[in-house]
């Protein structure tokens, strides 16, 4: 682990001192010291300089620079520490050499408040998405770059479960879509990133839900029922998405027809939804995805209902459930997967209507999985 | 699914629901010159209005019983009501009014009290005697407010129609109100066991028929002479029967649809149409 560290620690320090050499004007040099500091009080952590650097320009002049590393994105809060830990190094390093250097903290990602902090405080930085801010008074050099304001590599922690809108998004994708597809080419479909479709995919991979031709190949296969299970799971229709429940006194067929008149974003899950393409038992209760139940019924002209409901509108966990719908007699479903994982996970008789589904969905996979439209 | 169009009931017609049917034509037939003083209520008037809605209910919502209002002002003298009944075979029975025939639903020929002249059950009718028709409190709206609809057979492929007077929503729910406030007053318990279903009747209209068209129909009622006193009388036996969780009559609606429909869905149901028509009905 340490020694991981290291290298990685190493490698940003190249990579920044490449990056700042790079845009330094001609014949100025940015050489990377090799000081015995390190080596002058190994026990003591907190005095450790991590590297030394050199700025050279062209008549000669030179300066040093205090190189301070942290593998992992610093907090804006934790700037102040940073700069008290760096001005204490070169203290004692000052006490030897009598010279005043400049500072500057190598990160790989630093977010625009951290940077913020670190320009109050004096201090210079480089991190690995190539945001670069390097000061140094004599000689006079000033290198400004813009590189990432949001943190790219978060994603790469590995994923524990399908809870959250961003994974279900991509577990919606694997499932809607027929494979083979590229991990690039489903992100691009569901307006995800190619991270998290990874992510997604290295937790479904050991249990052979989704299989790939390499490891950093195409996905090749990936066993939908299972996904379907894994999915519910970590899914709980109504504590994944915020319910609310309402009166429609002259009933469901009431409330279809001004919901075909509303004009409202929703989609028809549930019961209803099923009993379209895998009729079991009459349905009773209306479940309908809107983005803002209170408005909807409103608009719906419907009564708020402690008992006795026949409507379900629901606050989504995720804008998914709007996406890939299917539309029929002027109503919008949401897709057939979706309308499952609703119903194996729903209250009531839903498990029971999502077997009839499964059943339904067995038998005709060609007319719900969607083919990739470009293909790679 | 539920939200399709059109009555499917009215595709799919059992065999008791022909039959009372062209139990209701020949009665009306039988009338022939009387026509004019004809009007349907009851049931088959209920069902005239709440067809397009009712295959939302689980259960079939039909009753055989052919109810005739006859007003005593648009009467002729001939042929005489038994007698032109009984031509077409339908035979009195014991009560004044109720005709049967060998098989078949039963017909009931009405006069609304208020116009029914003297006497407890018997319509006084003239030439047509006190028979004929019986007399029944409730039904007076009939007589102000009702609509002419053609009234066809439901035998596949036969031609026969009818245009009818039909008494409008709000008429029948008064004469509902008051047949379920009677029965449930009666000692006698065997005439209090269909009034469930005249409950779920009158909540079949509450969701069938849009509360302020309702309302204005009730404000109608109660400025007719002949109806205002029945019509103010249903509003507050209804308010009794219908406007809570716990009231009797939101109870008989519960108690007919147990086991079909979700019955915490048509308490509240119940409950709020009826409260929306009270509300509308008291605002002028």
């Amino acid at each position: 682990m340490l020694r991981n560290n290291c290298i990685s620690e190493t490698r940003l320090i190249a990579t920044a001192a490449r990056a700042i050499g790079a845009r330094l004007p001609p014949r100025w040099r940015l050489l990377e010291r090799a000081e015995s500091v390190n080596a002058r009080s190994p026990r003591d952590v907190n005095r450790r300089i991590d590297a030394v650097w050199e700025i050279r320009a062209p008549d000669g002049r030179a300066s040093d620079i205090i190189v301070e590393v942290k593998s992992k994105p610093v907090e804006p809060r934790l700037v102040g520490n940073v700069a008290s830990q760096l001005k204490a190094k070169s203290y004692s390093r000052d006490e030897q050499l009598g010279a005043t250097p400049a500072f500057i903290l190598v990160s790989t990602y630093l977010s625009p408040l951290a940077r913020e902090r670190l320009v109050e405080a004096g201090i210079s930085y480089a991190d690995a998405t190539g945001n670069i801010r390097f000061v140094v008074n004599r000689p006079a050099v000033f290198i400004e770059t813009q590189g990432a304001d949001r943190n790219p590599v978060k994603d790469e922690r590995p994923l524990r479960s399908l809870k959250g809108g961003r994974a279900a998004r991509v577990a919606r994708g694997l499932f809607d879509y027929r494979p083979p597809f590229g991990i690039r080419e489903l992100a691009d479909e569901i307006a995800s990133s190619p991270a998290m479709v990874s992510r997604v995919a290295s937790l479904l991979e050991p249990d052979g839900i989704v299989t790939k031709a390499s490891p950093r190949g195409r996905i090749d296969s990936v066993d939908w029922e299972a996904l379907a299970r894994r999915w519910a799971s970590d899914y709980d229709f109504a504590a994944s998405n915020t319910l609310t429940t309402w009166l429609e006194p002259r009933g469901t067929r009431a409330l279809f027809v001004r919901l075909r008149e509303a004009g409202l974003q929703y989609s028809v899950t549930g019961s209803f939804a099923a009993y379209r393409v895998a009729p079991f038992a009459e349905p009773r209760l209306a479940t309908i995805y809107v983005d803002d139940p209170e408005t909807a019924a409103q608009s719906l002209g419907l009564r708020p209902a402690d008992t006795g409901g026949n409507i379900l509108l629901v606050r989504p966990f995720d804008p998914v459930v709007f996406e890939r719908t299917e539309s029929d007699s002027g109503f919008t479903y949401a897709r057939v997967t979706q309308v499952l994982l609703d119903l194996m996970t729903g209250p009531g008789r839903g498990p029971a209507e999502a077997e009839a589904l499964l059943e339904w969905m067995r038998e005709t996979e060609d007319r719900w999985k969607i083919p990739m439209t470009k293909s790679t | 699914m539920d939200a399709g169009n059109g009555g499917p009931m009215e595709d799919s017609h059992d065999q008791v629901h022909i039959e009372a049917r062209e139990t209701l034509l020949d009665a009306v037939e039988a009338l022939g010159p009387h026509s004019e003083a004809v009007i349907l209520v009851g049931a088959q008037a209920i069902y005239v209005h709440t067809a397009p809605t009712d295959a939302s209910f689980a259960l079939s919502p039909f009753t055989y019983d052919a109810d005739i209002v006859l007003d005593p002002e648009l009467l002729g003298s001939s042929p005489a009501i038994v007698d032109a009944m009984s031509r077409a075979g339908f035979q009195l029975g014991d009560q004044p009014g109720l005709y049967r025939r060998d098989v078949g639903p039963q017909v009931d020929l009405l006069v609304p009290e208020a116009v029914g002249g003297p006497g407890r059950r018997a319509a006084r009718l003239g030439v047509h005697g006190n028979r004929a028709a019986m007399k029944v409190h409730g039904l007076e709206g009939a007589l102000v407010s009702h609509t002419r609809i053609t009234i066809g057979s439901l035998v596949p492929g036969a031609g026969r129609a009818c245009i009818l007077k039909v008494a409008r929503p709000a008429a029948l729910l008064v004469a509902k109100v008051h047949k379920v406030g009677e029965r449930l007053r009666d000692s006698d318990v065997r005439r209090r066991d269909p009034v469930a279903k005249d409950a779920f009747d009158m909540y079949r209209l509450l969701r069938a028929v849009d509360t302020p068209d309702l309302a204005a129909e009730f404000r109608r009622l109660q400025a007719h002479d002949v109806s205002s006193r029945v019509t103010s009388e249903a509003l507050v036996l209804f308010r009794d029967l219908f406007s809570s969780p716990s009231g009797t009559g939101t109870g008989l609606v519960v108690e007919y649809v147990r086991g079909l429909e979700d019955t915490d869905f048509v308490v509240e149901s119940s409950v709020a149409l009826s409260r929306d028509l009270l509300e509308a009905t008291s605002r002028h």
